[in-house]
């Protein structure tokens, strides 16, 4: 009996075995490729919904310990597992840098093994094409054609580099295009490549810290006093400038950068245009006008014992008063600061224009009722106690006050003030000769303070150091954006390269007055139109 | 016309795939995209290293190490030595004050806790120098004239030093609420640590160290 013929399977060689090739086989297949590139959209699409580790609080084991309680609340006992898996820090994860770097490698690895035939196909391509290949009737293009001559030099004219041949009588042609056009395709993966490496480096290496600085306090430090890169911004000048209607034209500060000690950049710094140091950028991201800074000596031991800088934050509800003379004129139009307390009413003595003198005070209206200003002349012990609502005028023979409403001026809740009982409100407001900073309350009343001049109190003196501004500014280093650069660079000229040089080839052949072309390179259509054209041209010339 | 050309040209060579043995397709891509990587980082981090100019973190001599343990700046182990540039120039290493209690603090002028416990420093220095006890002030990579105009507003009496490059205090593993500062060491006459307090030093805390570093207590 015959024995059955089975067809035998191809034999496995020892090099399908070899992990190297199983490795590069894996790297070139477009599948793998595509699976990573979902598998990293899926992780980043968690990475977005999912909350993450704030950046300032990575490296701190506390702030990491709290942040992650808070989690707690919402991802209950999914939370421990959900950290221990990187869930929280998606973008700096082990899996997720891993698969980044394998579709950069995936990537280079194509890119790589696509060099050989492409160098072949630019740097020695095929010249010469079988007759069939031509005679191909539906891809063939045939144009009357008597002279190879003038043919070969209206292709010159459209910068084909032109190849002719001469055998059996009939005359072969090649012409070729913008060859070099075809390494485009490695300038866009190149960028492809350098678009995931700056991601991920990014990732990896960025910092960015923001400090919020007053000008003229001690130089604010920048990162960890034991991190490599500590520095410390010293903030000269703040200056914020506004329109008429307040919106923000332009902020930008003079800053001063130390690194151990030592000055190493000075420059200023605006919201475009950063001061640069050391691979950093900083950036104005912030201004605050309100600043204010108080120092207080101790008049015993006769030093400082007390020199900050606050920025007033909040606001405190102040009357604003009008007080016109009899002609009508407005010779008064103030926020009134409190620096005394009566009862629930705090307020201030004033000296209207003429030198009466007045206390005025507001208090809450209570239940949701509106501001009251309460007015008395002071020395005037009986009938002189006026109560005025918002809008409500007062008639004080010769002269009409108006209170005009309430309005609000920059405040603070400070504590720690040598002499100040507990806790205090600071308060900045514009005084009859500038800036006024009123901090109370110290032995029972608030102090008026005008910048550079001195107030004692008991054992202390306190000195308003005047109006300092609040510059906001962000520290940030990125690698990863040199990357971004070069790669944005590369793959809009690889856009351009295809788009604009394609590499066109044509082949021919000239025999009897008749010219016979294929092409490659763009749409059949536009090939025949330029062939065309080429053919008329070139019998227009002979 | 050859018989065996084919009649199609070969339209779309970047589809090809060609294996040229591990090192052509696999190794040098992956290990050129690695290098420029490398390159790109190790130029944009400044590449260099810091100078040692000698001050910073010193090894203690193993005679002045009662403990016989590393140093480390922990309760009841002896504290790492250093050799720290003061305001006035002159150097001061920690190990050669063996024989007097001391309170190291580390401190820096950004950092409010600082400013506000300062006073109260200055205060306990100026009511224990009598007994021995010395205080100093490590300022952490500071500038010299922000600190020496500190020093002057504040009236500060007890020796500063800097840590220009914060090599001790990654040494001493400073920690407290304010990146690190203040960090105070009670430190008796053998030179081994007996408590540390990171944030600001209340006179509580201060008495409590102070007693633990005094012979017979404060």
């Amino acid at each position: 009996m015959a024995e059955a013929s089975f067809g035998r399977p191809a034999r496995l060689r020892w090099s399908d075995y070899d992990p190297l090739r199983l490795l590069w086989r894996g790297l070139v297949s477009v599948r793998f490729a595509l699976g990573l590139i979902g598998f990293l959209a899926l992780a980043s699409f968690a990475g977005v919904v999912i909350p993450q580790l704030p950046i300032e609080m990575r490296g701190n084991p506390a702030a990491e310990a709290g942040w992650l309680e808070f989690q707690r609340g919402r991802f209950g006992f999914l939370t421990d597992p959900m950290d221990a898996l990187g869930f929280f820090q998606v973008f700096r994860s082990l899996w997720f840098v891993s698969g980044l770097a394998l579709l950069v490698a995936s990537v280079c690895v194509c890119t790589a093994n696509r060099l050989p035939p492409i160098w072949r196909n630019v740097f020695r391509p095929q010249t010469r094409v079988p007759d069939e290949y031509l005679a191909h009737s539906d891809a063939s293009i045939v144009v009357s054609a008597a002279n190879a001559g003038s043919l070969a030099r209206e292709l010159a004219r459209k910068r084909y580099r032109v190849t002719t041949a001469v055998e059996g009588g009939a005359t072969y042609v090649f012409a070729d295009r913008y060859p070099w056009a075809q390494f485009a395709t490695f300038v866009s993966h190149l960028a492809l490549i350098l678009f995931l490496a700056g991601g991920f480096v990014t990732v990896v290496t960025s910092r960015e810290q923001q400090v919020f600085v007053a000008e003229g306090e001690p130089a604010y430090p920048v990162f960890a006093v034991d991190d490599r890169d500590h520095m410390q911004l010293y903030v000269e000048d703040a200056v914020g400038r506004f329109d008429d209607s307040g919106f923000p034209l332009d902020y930008r500060t003079s800053l001063v950068v130390y690194r151990d000690g030592q000055e190493v950049a000075r420059g200023v710094s605006t919201v475009s245009d950063p001061l640069h140091y050391g691979g950093y950028t900083f950036h104005q991201s912030y201004y605050f006008p309100n600043g204010a800074q108080l120092k207080v000596r101790d008049l015993t031991a006769g030093r400082l014992v007390y020199d900050e800088f606050f920025a007033l934050t909040a606001g405190a509800a102040t009357p604003q008063i009008i007080v016109r003379d009899s002609s009508g004129n407005v010779v008064l139009n103030d926020a009134i600061v409190p620096t005394d307390f009566i009862g629930d009413t705090a307020g201030t003595g004033v000296t209207l224009p003429g030198g009466r003198q007045f206390w005025i005070g507001a208090r809450p209206g209570g239940e949701d009722g509106p501001w009251q200003l309460i007015v008395f002349e002071t020395g005037r012990t009986q009938g002189a106690r006026e109560v005025l609502g918002p809008g409500q005028t007062l008639d004080l023979q010769g002269l009409t006050l108006n209170f005009a409403g309430m309005t609000e001026v920059p405040s603070l809740v400070v504590k720690g003030i040598p002499g100040l009982e507990d806790e205090g409100v600071a308060e900045l407001s514009q005084g009859p000769s500038g800036d006024l900073l009123t901090v109370g309350p110290v032995a029972g009343r608030a102090l008026a303070l005008s910048p550079g001049e001195p107030v004692a109190v008991g054992n202390y003196e306190y000195t308003f150091g005047g109006r300092r501004e609040f510059a906001g500014i962000t520290v940030r280093r990125d690698p990863g954006s040199v990357f971004i650069w070069i790669a944005t660079g590369l793959f809009l000229l690889g856009l351009a390269l295809t788009f604009y040089t394609p590499r066109r080839r044509l082949w021919g052949k000239i025999d009897s007055g008749q010219a016979a072309f294929r092409g490659l390179g763009g749409r059949q259509l536009a090939i025949e139109r330029e062939i065309r054209e080429v053919a008329a041209r070139a019998s227009a010339a002979e | 016309m050859r018989e065996e050309e084919t009649p199609e040209l070969e339209s779309r060579p970047q589809s090809r795939r060609e294996w040229s043995g591990a090192l052509r397709s696999i190794v040098l891509p992956v290990g050129l995209v690695v290098a420029i990587v490398g390159v790109l980082l190790y130029v944009q981090s400044g590449g260099g290293s810091s100078e040692d100019d000698g001050f910073g973190t010193v090894a203690l001599p193993e005679a002045k190490n009662v403990t016989a343990q590393t140093p480390n700046a922990r309760d009841g182990r002896a504290a790492p030595d250093f050799l720290l540039r003061q305001l006035d120039g002159e150097p001061l290493r920690l190990s050669d004050l063996q024989g007097q209690p001391l309170i190291v603090n580390f401190w820096a002028t950004w950092c409010p806790t600082c400013r506000a416990e300062t006073p109260d420093l200055i205060d306990l220095y100026e009511e224990y120098r009598d007994k021995g006890v010395l205080l100093l002030g490590v300022n952490l990579r500071e500038n010299e004239a922000a600190v020496s105009t500190f020093v002057e507003d504040f009236g500060i009496n007890y020796p500063i030093l800097f840590d220009r490059d914060g090599d001790v205090a990654g040494t001493w593993r400073i920690g407290g609420p304010n990146r690190g500062v203040p960090s105070t060491y009670f430190i008796d006459r053998e030179g081994v640590v007996r408590k540390v307090v990171f944030g600001t030093v209340t006179r509580k805390l201060a008495d409590e160290g102070l007693a633990l570093i005094l012979p017979g207590g404060s």
